[in-house]
């Protein structure tokens, strides 16, 4: 549970809130105590003046008590009195006690005398005066005292006893003193009001004081007595004063004024509220101020930094200053690793990203950016730049051939060639594959640029070595000047490129872009589009030629062809628009429409029960589709063809100059079940040993031997080499270039697997194939 | 010659102090031999048991002012002697109670001492006094 809520809060309010809480807190406890002191402090007062009661009404019962004992002894002192007592002649006594009760009564003042008795020596009454006590008779009077007083023993009868009783509502104090000094003659008992007395206490503190007898008659109450209203600003301090017996003969009651008190309580409060106040503020000021220095401005820095971040990643690898808590300066200091990570990372990608890997020349990418500034720049200075596009010739041979590593080192040697020849302020980048560009800025005409562009074709006139082959590699270049041919940078390389084409043409090696070179160059551009466009439009056909089973002589599968019926040119051959295709990235969505189409024959002839097994090419440039497998696996489920009924066939240069990257991608098509064919063997540079190591199942003679197999005795031997070769390895043989009956019947003799050519039949429709395929069996 | 020393600051002492207290300073013992040493209980019980005790009350008359013990007979210690004595006391034998102010006062020590010499057989020497008396809270009388 969360008592602040401070989710989502600025960190100054969060601590600000519970500071302020604390605070709150703070006065809230002063402002109890000061009540509770406040309480406190009234109920001592209150109980100092009920000590004050209880001494001082003890003091007055005494002075009371002193008083009695002295009228006792007065009366008693005449002698004929005693002698009265002595004798138990009432009458005198009773007229003693007259004459001294009235002359007492009315002249001391002191005590307040009510009754006066006479007892004999065995406490029994022998005369009284004459006032009336409300209850009458002693028999009623202090019955208690009297009673304690008689069961005394020895000497203690002739000591005084004195005390409070109550009689009929009405407190009195009365002294039992006795008549005689060391011979007991009886008892006076002297009975007063001690109310008058005690009212004194009142007069001596300087409060208003109220007597109350036992039930609730008001005996005194000073003329001041506060009224019922006025009780809340005074204390009433009560003290029953207590019979012998226990019982509470009368209460006396101070009044005791608290304004001057109050007043002095609430200044006391006052003071300490506002001390609590002052100490609270200063200290949350000094904490916020602490926290300040040690947590807000450190944690504001490392965001201002991070915001900064986020708005440039330039300011990567900038350093915070380490200060404040150990906590912000760990993150502070984990801060600064981070972002000098971050910001040779940071590095890395960019130069990944805007850098070509293999020559460490800006990339596209870098190009488009450094030709937008370049523009830009122009535009300004109303100047002009020229764009070159370069092109190697006859690079696919090269790569082919020897292999990517000795394509990418003579690559790398272009690049460096190139290099040096171009200015200081030029770009030069590589596009990608064989194509280089660079942006040159103009000073005076058109005609700067030619004397560098031919020193660039001059040097690369000179063969380049690797691994000691000395390979020739020529080279096209395009040029096109911003602004003369296009104000965008889109236009101007796609003019750099039409004049590029036009270059590989036109034997001079360079080509100034010529608005008239769009029409024939962009007949051979146009071929990728259309291309494209044919996958769309279904002016690709499949074919099928017929695959014999040399042992029966029955059609055992069909090799997949494809065909492009051009609505303006007519027929193009695989070998016109496969390198294209190649070259533009198309080869991969053409190899799937051709599997895809093929793939849904064969599927409808297995269904009619018409097993064949389909052969299929594949390029090179597939092999490097890591996706080959899934998509192959995603239309052999598509038509419900079994994987044991496809073959690939890939050609032999492809396996043997690019035979790691495309191991990969062999075993798991190998997996799946499918069928691997090496097509055009005996063409390239085989190595056996490697050839082992593949999961190849099928190798497929090149026609060029099988053609002339029978007048060429030297292709007769590598046919038959092949095939031997072949069964050995435990491979299916397939003999291609079948063109008559004299050749079928020689790769009998050989106990070739496989037979494939016109002879058998040409590439033909689906529909043309689908009737030439055994029937279904009724 | 040491005797002679101590009687003349004796002296000295007794002079000086009386004009301070007013009051002889005389060494008061615990008990003195032939003497029965009472309290005030003693002698409210001695009293009603003895009808012929004879109580004298030893101090100067200023002091038996303040009040006296009931039946006691005013005869200050300077007074005191065998003639004295013998007014009040009908006989040798008969039982007799010195007192005076209390512990602090030497007159009923000094009576009580001139009656034995004078050959009383029963007498009762209440040591406490009138001091004792008035705080136990006994009656007494005034003149």
């Amino acid at each position: 549970m969360q008592l602040i809520p401070t989710q989502g809060m600025p960190l100054r309010r969060s601590l600000w809130l519970p500071i302020l809480a604390m605070g709150v807190v703070a006065i809230a406890l002063v402002l109890v105590t000061a009540h509770i002191y406040r309480d406190l402090t009234i109920e001592n007062r209150r109980q100092a003046i009920q000590q004050v009661i209880q001494i001082k009404s003890g003091e007055l019962l005494l002075k009371l008590a002193d008083d009695s004992r002295s009228l006792a002894s007065e009366i008693q002192r005449k002698p004929d009195f005693r002698n009265a007592v002595d004798q138990a002649d009432q009458a005198v006594v009773a007229g003693h006690l007259e004459e001294q009760f009235h002359r007492y009564f009315n002249t001391a003042g002191v005590i307040r005398l009510r009754k006066l008795y006479v007892l004999d020596r065995n406490y029994h009454l022998l005369a009284e005066s004459s006032q009336q006590l409300g209850g009458g008779g002693l028999g009623k009077v202090c019955v208690a005292m009297l009673d304690q007083a008689r069961h005394r023993s020895g000497a203690h009868h002739l000591k005084t006893i004195s005390g409070l009783c109550a009689a009929n509502g009405t407190a009195l104090f009365a002294t039992l003193a006795p008549i005689g000094s060391l011979q007991l003659h009886g008892f006076i008992m002297v009975i007063t009001e001690p109310s008058q007395n005690l009212a004194a206490i009142g007069r001596e503190l300087g409060m208003p004081v109220k007597i109350v007898s036992s039930n609730g008659g008001v005996l005194f109450q000073s003329p001041n007595w506060p009224a019922a209203r006025d009780q809340t600003e005074v204390i009433i301090a009560e003290y029953p004063l207590k019979a012998d017996t226990g019982e509470t003969v009368l209460t006396v009651a101070l009044a005791n004024d608290i304004h001057v008190l109050e007043r002095e309580l609430l200044r006391a409060r006052n003071g300490v509220l506002t001390a609590a106040g002052i100490a609270t503020a200063l200290v949350a000021l000094l904490t916020l101020f602490g926290l300040q220095r040690s947590l807000l401005n450190p944690l504001h820095r490392l965001l201002q930094k991070m915001q900064g971040l986020e708005r440039d990643r330039k300011h990567l690898g900038e350093q915070v200053a380490v200060t404040g808590n150990r906590e912000i300066r760990s993150l502070a200091q984990a801060f600064n690793q981070m972002t000098t990570e971050l910001g040779s990372l940071y590095g890395k990608l960019e130069e990944m990203a805007f850098r070509d890997s293999l020559t460490g020349l800006p990339n596209r990418s870098l190009l488009n950016e450094h030709m937008g500034q370049m523009i830009n720049q122009c535009n300004r200075e109303n100047a002009r730049f020229a764009l070159l596009i370069m092109d190697l010739d006859r690079f696919k041979q090269i790569n082919d051939s020897l292999g990517h590593p000795v394509g990418d080192s003579v690559l790398q040697q272009v690049a460096a060639r190139l290099n040096e020849i171009l200015r200081q302020g030029d770009v030069f980048s590589r596009l990608g594959g064989d194509e280089f560009a660079a942006l040159l800025p103009i000073a005076n005409g058109i005609d700067d640029t030619l004397p560098l562009v031919k020193r660039l074709l001059s040097a690369m006139g000179k063969p380049i070595v690797v691994e000691q082959n000395a390979l020739h590699v020529g080279i096209s270049i395009g040029i096109a000047i911003y602004p003369d041919d296009g104000a965008q940078r889109e236009d101007l390389m796609r003019h750099a490129d039409v004049a590029m084409y036009h270059a590989k043409h036109n034997q001079r090696g360079f080509s100034f872009y010529d608005h008239t070179l769009d029409k024939n160059s962009l007949a051979l551009l146009t071929l990728e589009a259309e291309l494209l466009q044919a996958l769309t439009e279904e002016t690709l056909q499949v074919y099928f030629q017929p695959k014999i089973a040399v042992a029966t002589g029955e059609i055992c599968g069909a090799e997949a062809l494809l065909r492009w019926h051009h609505p303006q040119r007519g027929w193009v051959g695989p070998d016109e628009f496969i390198p294209i295709a190649e070259d533009t990235g198309l080869i991969a969505p053409l190899t799937y429409w051709v599997l895809d189409r093929s793939l849904a024959h064969c599927g409808d002839w297995l269904r009619e029960g018409r097993l064949i097994n389909l052969a299929v090419n594949l390029s090179a440039r597939c092999l490097h589709d890591e996706a080959l497998p899934l998509e192959v696996r995603k239309l052999l489920d598509k038509h419900a063809v079994p994987p044991e009924q496809l073959t690939l066939e890939i050609t032999e240069n492809v396996i043997m100059h690019d035979a790691k990257r495309a191991h990969s991608i062999l075993v798991q098509l190998d997996a799946m079940g499918i069928s691997i064919s090496v097509d055009d063997f005996g063409t390239g540079h085989s190595s056996l040993a490697y050839l082992k190591r593949l999961p190849v199942d099928e190798i497929k003679i090149d026609k060029s031997f099988v053609l002339e197999v029978m007048n060429n005795p030297s292709d007769a031997t590598i046919v038959r080499a092949t095939v031997e070769l072949g069964h050995n390895l435990g491979l299916r043989v397939v003999a291609e270039g079948v063109e008559t009956e004299e050749i079928f019947n020689y790769l009998k003799q050989l106990n070739c697997d496989v037979s494939q050519g016109y002879f058998h039949g040409r590439p033909m429709t689906p529909e043309q194939f689908s009737e030439i395929l055994r029937p279904v069996q009724a | 010659m040491t005797h002679v020393m101590k009687c003349v600051l004796l002296i000295f002492l007794s002079v000086f102090n009386a004009g301070a207290f007013a009051e002889p300073i005389v060494p008061v013992p615990e008990q003195i031999p032939g003497a029965k040493r009472v309290d005030a209980e003693t002698v409210i019980e001695v009293a009603g048991r003895l009808k012929n005790l004879v109580i004298v009350d030893s101090r100067i008359p200023d002091d038996r002012k303040i009040g006296y013990i009931e039946h006691s007979i005013s005869l200050p210690d300077a007074k005191t002697n065998c003639k004295s004595l013998a007014k009040i006391i009908p006989g040798k034998s008969t039982p007799v109670l010195f007192y005076c102010n209390g512990v602090k006062c030497g007159r009923s020590v000094v009576a009580t001492k001139i009656a034995l010499q004078c050959g009383y057989k029963n007498i009762y020497w209440f040591r406490g006094g009138f001091e004792e008396w008035k705080s136990k809270e006994y009656p007494f009388l005034h003149e």
